[in-house]
Parts: C-alpha cells; sequence; structure tokens
C-alpha cells in the first residue's frame, strides 16, 4: 500500500515538473526548432535571445511594471487586511468579497472594462495605466495571503506591546509589522510572479511602446518556432531558483498559503 | 492609604451587563485576588484597569491619577498575560528592552535593568534565547521580568498560571508572591481557581455575574462566605434551608424536611425568620451514640479524597450531608451502609443572606 501511495506521488510529481525538464532540455538542443530529447549541445539560443533588443527590452518593462505593481498591491494589500482582520468594520463581509473579486472575474473581462474605463481618462498605452490594472489585478492576492497569515497572529502581543508602554506607531512597526512580514512576503513574491505572467489584461492595454515579455514571447511563437523561447523560460526559472527558492525557504512555509 | 480604587465602575455590551458597581480599594503593596468562575466579569475589570476596556460608567484611580480615560500606554500598570504574550521574533533581553526603550530608557540604565530583573527572576543565563526555546515556567518567568522591569505602580495578574502543569503551579504560586513581596510592587491577581487565591492572596474579592459577592481575607471567606454563591463556589458546603423557631431558648432551626438543627441563641434575634444555614464538611464529626445533640444517619457513599475520605451521610430526617474526616494512623476508613451519628459545633454553622432579590432584579 505505502508503496503504491510512492509510485502515485512519483508520478503526480513528475507529471507537475515534466514540462519544466522538456523546456530546459530544448533550450540547449542545436535544431532550429524545439525537439525532445535535444541532440548536440548549444548556447545559441541564449545569445540570441540576449542579442534581441526587442525581447531584452520586453524582458526590462515586465521587472519594472512587476516591481512598481508589486509595491503598490503590497502596501494596499497588507492594510487591506490588517483592517479586515483586526477591527470590526460594519459590512466587513461584504468589503472582504469585494476586495478579493477580482480574482474571480474571467480576465478577459476585466480587460474590457479597463480598457473602456481607461479610454475615457486617456490610460491607455501608458505605463501608469498598466501598473493600475496590475495593481488591480494582484492585490487581491496579497489580501488573501497576509489575512492568512494575520489569522494566526495572537492580538494579545499588540495589548502586550501597548502594556509596555509602546504607542500606536511602535506597536505597528515593532510588534505587528515583523510578525507580519512572512506573510506579506509571500504575498509580494505571489502579487510579482502574477504581473510578470500577465497576457491577457495587458495585450489589450498596452500599445506598441509597452510590449511587456509574456507579449513579446506570445508573438514571438506566432511567426518563429526556434528555442529562443526555451532559453527565456530557462533563464526565468534559473531566476527563481537563485531568488525565489531561497526567500520562500527562508520566510514562508506552506502553512501561509 | 488605597493605592488602586475603583469606584462605581460598571461595562455593559449592549443590553449585557458585563461588570456592575465595582467598588474596591486596594491598599500599597496589597496583594488582591479577584476570584469567580468564567463570565463574572473578573477579566473584563483588569482589562478595565489596563486600559483594554473602556467602562461605561464610573472611575479608576492609581494613587492621586484619575485613570479612567489615559490610553493603555500611558498607565504604568504592568500586566502578566494568561499566555504570556512574548514577543516570538525577539530574544528574552529584547523582549525586556521594548518597554525601557518605549519609555526612552539610557542605555546604561536599560543594560542595569534588564540585569536585575533577569536576576530577580532567575534567568540569567538565558537572555539570549527565543521564547519558544524556553519552557511554560520560563516563559512565565520572563512575562514577569518583562513588567517588572518598568518598575510599574501596579501589576495585574491575569490567570497566569493555568497554562502551567500542576506542580509547577503551586511552585509558581510561592515565586509570584516571593517577588511580589521583594518588589514591594501593588498587586491585582485574577483567578478562577479558588486554591491559588486562598494561598496566594492578602484578599479575595469574589465575584458572581458582574458583582462584589464578598471581600475579605482568605480565612473570613472560608469561614464566613456572606451568600450560598459564596459558600459553594470557595470549598464544599452543606446548606440547610429553614425556619428559626421563635420563643426556644438555645435557639433552633427546622429544616423543610422537619430535622432541627441547635443555633447558638444570639444568631436567632439577628437573624430574619427564614435562612439558609451553612455548615463545612470538616466541621462535622463522627461521635458515640450517647453524644447530646448527635443526629443519626447512615452512610450512602464513601469517597477517597487522598489524605480525607469524603462520606454522604443520610440522616433520619431525609437529609443528606457531606462529611470531610482525616485519615488517622492505625484507624479503618468507615464504609457504605454503617451507622454513624453526627454532630457538629453549632458556632461552627454559617448563616447566608438570601440571595433571592438578586436574581429577581436581574432577570
Amino acid at each position: 500500500m505505502r508503496f503504491l501511495l510512492r509510485v502515485l506521488n512519483g508520478a503526480i510529481l513528475l507529471y507537475l515538473a515534466a514540462p519544466i525538464f522538456v523546456v530546459v532540455a530544448t533550450a540547449f538542443g542545436s535544431s532550429a526548432y524545439p525537439i525532445f530529447p535535444p541532440q548536440h549541445f548549444t548556447l545559441q539560443w541564449f545569445h540570441q535571445f540576449w542579442g534581441n533588443p526587442e525581447l531584452r527590452d520586453a524582458l526590462r518593462i515586465s521587472a519594472l511594471l512587476g516591481s512598481v505593481s508589486t509595491l503598490l498591491a503590497t502596501s494596499i494589500g497588507t492594510l487591506s487586511a490588517l483592517a479586515l482582520v483586526r477591527y470590526r468594520l460594519p459590512g466587513k463581509t461584504a468589503i472582504s468579497a469585494l476586495l478579493l473579486s477580482p480574482i474571480l472575474f474571467p480576465a478577459v473581462v476585466l480587460a474590457l472594462a479597463l480598457l473602456v474605463a481607461f479610454q475615457r481618462v486617456g490610460l491607455t498605452q501608458t505605463f501608469t495605466g498598466l501598473v493600475a490594472a496590475h495593481t488591480l489585478l494582484i492585490t487581491p492576492f496579497v489580501i488573501r495571503l497576509v489575512m492568512a497569515s494575520l489569522a494566526e497572529f495572537d492580538p494579545s502581543l499588540e495589548e502586550a506591546a501597548q502594556n509596555l508602554g509602546a504607542t500606536w506607531s511602535r506597536t505597528f512597526f515593532r510588534v505587528t509589522l515583523p510578525l507580519a512580514l512572512p506573510g506579506i512576503l509571500a504575498g509580494a513574491v505571489f502579487a510579482f510572479i502574477m504581473s510578470f505572467d500577465e497576457l491577457v489584461v495587458t495585450l489589450l492595454l498596452a500599445g506598441p511602446q509597452l510590449q511587456t515579455l509574456p507579449i513579446r514571447i506570445f508573438n514571438y511563437v506566432q511567426y518563429s518556432s526556434d528555442p529562443s523561447i526555451s532559453a527565456i523560460s530557462t533563464c526565468l526559472i534559473v531566476a527563481w531558483l537563485a531568488i525565489g527558492i531561497p526567500v520562500y525557504t527562508r520566510f514562508l512555509s506552506v502553512k501561509h498559503l | 492609604m488605597a493605592y488602586l480604587t475603583l469606584r462605581k465602575l460598571n461595562k455593559r455590551y449592549g443590553a449585557t451587563v458585563a461588570v456592575e458597581d465595582i467598588d474596591l480599594e486596594v491598599a500599597a503593596g496589597e496583594f488582591v485576588a479577584l476570584l469567580g468562575p468564567s463570565g463574572c466579569g473578573k477579566t473584563t475589570t483588569l482589562r478595565m484597569i489596563a486600559g483594554f476596556v473602556p467602562p461605561t460608567s464610573g472611575e479608576i484611580r492609581l494613587g492621586d491619577a484619575d485613570v479612567t480615560h489615559l490610553p493603555a500606554h500611558r498607565r504604568n500598570v504592568g500586566l502578566v498575560f494568561q499566555n504570556y504574550a512574548l514577543f516570538p521574533h525577539m530574544t528574552v533581553r529584547a523582549n525586556i528592552e521594548f518597554g525601557l526603550k518605549a519609555h526612552h530608557v539610557d542605555s546604561a540604565q536599560t543594560r542595569e535593568r534588564v540585569r536585575s530583573v533577569l536576576a530577580l527572576v532567575g534567568l540569567s543565563s538565558q537572555e539570549d534565547r527565543y521564547p519558544r526555546e524556553l519552557s511554560g515556567g520560563q516563559q512565565q518567568r520572563v512575562a514577569l521580568a518583562r513588567v517588572l522591569a518598568l518598575k510599574p505602580d501596579l501589576l495585574l495578574f491575569d490567570e497566569p498560571l493555568s497554562n502551567l502543569d500542576a506542580k509547577l503551579r503551586v511552585q509558581m504560586r510561592q515565586e509570584i508572591r516571593r517577588l511580589q513581596r521583594e518588589v514591594g510592587v501593588t498587586a491585582l491577581f485574577v483567578t478562577h481557581d479558588q486554591e491559588e487565591a486562598m494561598t496566594m492572596a492578602d484578599r479575595i474579592v469574589v465575584l458572581d455575574r458582574g458583582r462584589i459577592a464578598q471581600i475579605g481575607s482568605p480565612a473570613e471567606i472560608y469561614d464566613r462566605p456572606r451568600t450560598r454563591f459564596v459558600a459553594n463556589f470557595i470549598g464544599t458546603s452543606n446548606f440547610f434551608e429553614g425556619v428559626f423557631l421563635p420563643g426556644s431558648p438555645l435557639g433552633i432551626f427546622r429544616c423543610a424536611s422537619g430535622l432541627e438543627i441547635s443555633i447558638p441563641p444570639e444568631i436567632v434575634a439577628a437573624s430574619a425568620s427564614a435562612a439558609t444555614l451553612a455548615i463545612r464538611p470538616e466541621k462535622i464529626e463522627f461521635v458515640n451514640a450517647k453524644a447530646p445533640g448527635s443526629l443519626p444517619g447512615a452512610i450512602r457513599q464513601a469517597t477517597q479524597l487522598g489524605s480525607t475520605m469524603e462520606y454522604l451521610v443520610e440522616l433520619g430526617s431525609g437529609d443528606r450531608v457531606i462529611v470531610h474526616e482525616q485519615k488517622r494512623p492505625r484507624v479503618p476508613v468507615r464504609a457504605a451502609g454503617e451507622h454513624v451519628r453526627i454532630a457538629w459545633h453549632p458556632a461552627d454553622c454559617v448563616f447566608l443572606q438570601s440571595e433571592k432579590e438578586r436574581s429577581d432584579d436581574r432577570v
């Protein structure tokens, strides 16, 4: 029985990880289109990626857009989560549902709504518009994750701080914030990935000057099938291993999700 | 001189009364226990004094100052929480320094105070540990050291021993009392554990449904309870409902069952005609058949309490009486079914105030 379970677990893990192996493997193959298993080791697709100014530009835009949106979403989301968990607000359930509603909308519907709204105020094809749209999309995830981590937070710690003479701000910055930090970081990491990955809404709102990496990749694969895309993906996977995993294991655990 | 004064303190949540007309004066250096079952308002009272719950009405005075409306962080009142509430992301030292920094104590004095309170609670070697690395008893000491470092005007304890195991609890009772005496700080100790209150406190305040039922020394509370609630909550009592018979020279109390009990004559004059009489189980003894005024009965149940035995005795009148008897060397314990005679001294009877009016005005 235990053996069968192990086999099943192994199969599930393989199923989840297989695309990553295939993508990474094809990035190093010499044929002009991705094949698996790859033949003849080469780094030419990485050169091609770095040598392509459009893709490099797209990477820069995506990173900047993700960073700004994450900063905004994390601030708004943390404060919203604190208010929702801590204080007895009238209509708390309604507010909570409203704040989390962007998760439930189909992305296309949301994108159309934003397009119509942004056209009125002249925000389409602007960086500000994209930041506003991404912040809207990713804030609910921050709220959810911070709320989950605050649910374990013992409110008597804040009372203890006040009892020891700490003002409201000292209590917040020395006790509440440090203890909520794992949840906030989890939210931020998640939010950045969501933003970095976003295609549908960005596609409708971004102009020709604001092509993010997902849009470039999307366009690229429409007329070319060389493994440059595999090379980009491999770079992103390595970046996640180098930055994301250490942050993840240091501050976050499954219980925060 | 009263150091902490509560005057007509009230707390209502909508229609629910949590605390009602609490009047209390605590002298400087005194250790007072707030005792009662859960929901009696003892924790709400404590939280009002700490500044976490605003009173609906009434006044809280500390020394000469009215602190009723002072925010929690401006009251120099140290609170030891039930779950200790140590900051999990700080070491023992940082936990203790937290309050000193909030009060802008300079660094040389901070070091000195941390050192001295850690020595006081016997944790000098643990200052770089995190709370999760300490045992429950050690966490308790850190919580105590953390508030003592601020030299508080008043120490509040919110059931601080309820998370410890039985042996440690008894040890920490003495430890807390020793520290409180050494520092000379006034203390208010909330507990639902009557034994804790009896062994630790100079005075006990018994709370019943938001009101003070009785204030007194542990001996007064135990030996002279004023209401049936107090007599029942602290220790065990036998209760007899009945009336005083007028005109009898010795003083006779007749129960509904027909049982007649001799009582000190001066009580008859001082009391209303209908009353409740209480007698503690250990004040009743088994006597010889010929002893005058003794009551015949049979043991229905014998229960081991450790060093004492508890007997349930059914009297001829049908009344059932609990009797506690200390075990003695080479004397066998009694068994169920045995026929006995019991007696007590009339002076050990306590007459309780009627609680009727109390329950009527609460409907």
